[in-house]
């Protein structure tokens, strides 16, 4: 008689979603186990998230729900065909997690704020917020480039007050508030250290 | 100065090996060796240590000082971190004269202190303060551009004093 009840539980999700107070109240009424309740509520209070849509339940461990619009219950257990799924996801591999997080993180820092495109040789003008209160500015000529994800760092040359300042900032920073290109000088190199050698008038800007 | 000594240095270098590499058949010797060279001229920046000469960027009559001893750390004094430092070059008629002993705040290094957002701040040539005991300035000017830095070390006179913050 329990069987019976399970069998009857697979069949009633799919079909009636909205009855669902109904079949429950049924499936009590037997003297069976309080288990077979539980377990058949348990099955059926899922579905209820859906809000009318039918599911299948897969009866696995930890119990995920997929969403599919033809509904498919064996007897024995609830399997969701995975032939009926889109392309299966392919398997991330140890070495592609730090790619992904980075991605992840970069993604989520440009809805904040976008970032342009920067190169060496660019002038740029980046707001920095420090203390809460004043937002400092700094300008200066982009130096060197480094990637490395979300820690991917530029560095800013200016001759401030007749000294050379070199900076380093990540550029997916949340202090940072602006970073604006203001123009691009033509160079042939990846990094600029060799303007720590010439003139300061090649560094300053006004 | 010491950058273009070193970069000075590297071009010599390039030169002489620019000749040799004229004599030689070998077109890949000269690559390797200019690897070489431009890790050993790559400007490493090191502490403030005894013996290091620093400018002084204040009216107290002082030109140049040495490290005599490094107050806080094991390798040596960075950005912002107070030395005692000995007059080697003094103006006629300033407050201190040659051959003094004061105490001295670096407030430009060449190597590079790390912020806590993650930034990194380097200046072109080392620079110091004088200070008293107590840590106020001996001049009543100070000259260039100075970091954030002092500014939790507690040296608000000289930030106010400051023509520029970095």
């Amino acid at each position: 008689m329990a069987s019976n009840v399970l069998l009857q539980a697979p069949f009633m999700v799919p079909r009636a979603p909205k009855t669902l107070a109904f079949s429950a109240a049924v499936s009590r009424h037997p003297s069976a186990a309080a288990l077979i309740s539980t377990s058949c509520s348990r099955k059926l209070s899922l579905p209820k998230l859906s809000k009318s849509r039918s599911f299948v339940v897969r009866a696995e461990a930890n119990a995920e729900v997929e969403v599919e619009d033809s509904a498919e219950a064996e007897v024995t257990q609830i399997v969701v065909a995975s032939e009926e799924k889109s392309p299966r996801k392919p398997r991330i591999k140890l070495g592609d997690i730090m790619g992904i997080l980075n991605k992840k993180a970069i993604e989520a820092a440009d809805t904040e704020r976008p970032t342009p495109d920067l190169r060496t040789g660019d002038v740029v003008e980046i707001k920095l917020s420090e203390n809460k209160r004043r937002l400092s500015v700094y300008k200066g000529i982009v130096m060197s480039k480094q990637n490395a994800g979300i820690h991917t760092t530029i560095r800013i040359r200016r001759i401030i007050a007749g000294v050379g300042v070199e900076i380093v900032f990540p550029v997916y920073s949340p202090n940072i508030k602006e970073i604006k290109v203001l123009q691009h000088r033509k160079v042939r190199r990846a990094r600029l250290y060799y303007l720590r050698d010439k003139l300061p008038r090649l560094s300053t800007f006004k | 100065m010491a950058a273009s000594n070193s970069s000075r240095l590297f071009k010599a270098g390039r030169s002489i090996l620019g000749g040799l590499s004229n004599n030689s058949v070998g077109a890949s010797r000269p690559s390797y060796d200019m690897t070489c060279m431009d890790f050993v001229s790559q400007q490493q920046r090191a502490f403030i240590q005894m013996r290091t000469n620093l400018k002084v960027v204040d009216n107290s009559g002082a030109k140049r000082v040495m490290c005599i001893q490094a107050l806080k750390g094991r390798k040596g004094a960075r950005l912002g971190d107070t030395i005692i430092a000995s007059v080697k070059e003094a103006n006629m008629g300033g407050k201190v004269k040659k051959g003094e002993v004061h105490y001295a705040v670096v407030v430009r290094a060449a190597m590079q202190r790390a912020r806590c957002d993650g930034s990194e701040v380097q200046f072109d040539d080392n620079a110091v303060v004088l200070i008293n005991k107590q840590g106020e300035p001996i001049g009543t000017r100070v000259f260039g551009p100075v970091p954030h830095e002092l500014r939790r070390k507690k040296h608000i006179k000289i930030l106010s004093l400051a023509e520029h913050m970095a």
